[in-house]
């Protein structure tokens, strides 16, 4: 789909007119289209911009004090498989190695996690001494997309588990970046089985627990040195109570 | 003298650090505004109330992925806010008003409302909703009447365009145009700092 193309569905996909496999076509190409993906966020903040035109109108005066009292605690603000991390850290990373031992994913990973998932006591052994807990949340491009990463106690090493990425897009592959204010490190291109699944290893010279924030974006498939490309996942550091 | 609410980027990063109070301030700026699009959307008080609590329960939970230099983060509230509204309305099949002079009343009608008498907003807040609407406003009366109604009839009623073709006895072609054009044209509009010069 060339860029011509896209820009004039660019509308179409705004007001919801497109059928569901030429906005997938047009998803795809904003997610690496740098021109046309700015193109579109601009269309669409002026879409947005037309609820300022609503008629004013007053909720109840209790609507204030409802929602404050109703913010859920951080912990538990997160999908349910997150949610079940958050509860049972230890037990749903053993499910999630299982689940991935027996989905085969090691077939399709590259030999440094095809040896860390042979090597079952590797994990287990970040597994109990882990106490800090990122879960990462899929973006608008990959909203079926949850993972986790969970940083060893002395915060030297970390594993990235994620499901439900897309493939990315011909040409293109997923980076992972450690974020910590306005300074970002590369902690390496993370590889997608068919299935849409990740098991990726984080080392890098700094304690990891230095960074707030964690995000995948998609890049050229041979890495950048920053992020270039559309953010797919992101998620912000929790410490579970264990 | 009361102090003016904080700026919209230093209330997001205080929600991202966990600051409850901070949710409570954004509300105070936005929240009647976010209320009055669920409200227009759906035609329901109560669902109204509920799409705007949902819509603050997901800016705690999200305020980290929000991206400033992606749109403004009211822009990014009433997006929430309009799909929240939307999946709703979808979820109720609700039948779904679409007249032509109806949804240019919408424009008029909030025309008629003054911000300052607002109890729920301080007097900096309603200044600059005050200010953003005229603004929006403006920009749209500047397009010509099919683009404007045809933007409005997709934004308000959740209408596709083929829907929208219909509606107006149009063809679909034609509607396409006037939404592609009316919607770069706003665009252009809003992206200037200043209101428009009335015609």
């Amino acid at each position: 789909m060339n860029r011509a193309h896209v820009t004039e569905l660019l509308a179409d996909l705004i007001t919801n007119s497109l059928d569901s496999s030429d906005a997938s076509r047009v998803r795809r190409h904003l997610s690496h289209c740098v021109a046309c993906r700015s193109e579109w966020e601009r269309l669409q903040a002026a879409f947005d911009s037309l609820g300022m035109l609503a008629p004013a109108q007053t909720p109840s005066e209790t609507l204030r004090n409802r929602i404050l009292a109703g913010l859920p605690r951080r912990i538990t603000a997160l999908p349910s498989f997150a949610r079940g991390v958050a509860r049972h850290p230890l037990a749903a990373i053993a499910a999630s190695l299982l689940l991935l031992a027996g989905l085969g994913v090691s077939i399709t990973m590259n030999v440094h996690h095809y040896t860390a998932i042979r090597n079952g006591a590797n994990f287990a052994q970040l597994a109990e001494s882990s106490r800090i807990l990122t879960v990462l949340h899929g973006t608008e491009l990959a909203p079926a997309a949850h993972g986790m990463i969970v940083i060893s106690e002395n915060h030297s090493r970390g594993l990235l588990l994620a499901f439900g990425l897309p493939e990315p897009p011909e040409g293109y592959a997923y980076q992972l970046w450690l974020v910590r204010n306005d300074d970002l490190r590369n902690a390496g291109i993370v590889r997608v089985n068919a299935q849409g699944h990740v098991v990726h290893h984080i080392e890098i010279s700094e304690p990891l627990n230095a960074f707030l924030n964690f995000r995948i974006t998609i890049e050229p498939a041979t890495g950048s040195d920053v992020p270039t490309g559309t953010r797919v996942m992101d998620g912000s550091l929790e410490t579970v109570n264990m | 003298m009361k102090e003016p609410p904080p700026e919209d980027g230093l209330l997001i990063r205080r929600i991202a650090d966990g600051d409850r109070q901070a949710v409570g301030i954004l509300y105070d700026k936005y929240g009647r505004l976010l209320y009055s699009v669920a409200l227009q959307l759906t035609r329901d008080k109560h669902c109204a109330e509920e799409i705007v609590q949902d819509v603050f329960t997901t800016v705690w939970r999200k305020a980290t992925r929000f991206e400033p230099q992606k749109a403004a983060l009211v822009t990014w509230m009433m997006r929430i806010t309009r799909n929240r509204a939307i999946d709703e309305l979808r979820k109720r099949k609700s039948r779904r008003d679409v007249s032509v002079g109806n949804i240019l009343e919408v424009v008029e009608e909030g025309e008629n409302f003054d911000f300052r008498n607002s109890r729920l907003m301080d007097p900096e807040s309603s200044a600059m909703r005050e200010w953003d609407r005229a603004r929006v406003a403006k920009a749209v009366e500047t397009l010509p009447e099919e683009q404007r109604v045809a933007l409005l009839l997709a934004y308000f009623r959740d209408l596709t365009q083929k829907e929208i073709a219909e509606q107006l006895g149009e063809p679909l072609g034609t509607i396409k145009s006037r939404i592609r054009i009316g919607l770069r044209k706003l665009r252009k509009l809003l992206e200037s700092s200043e209101v428009p010069e009335e015609q």
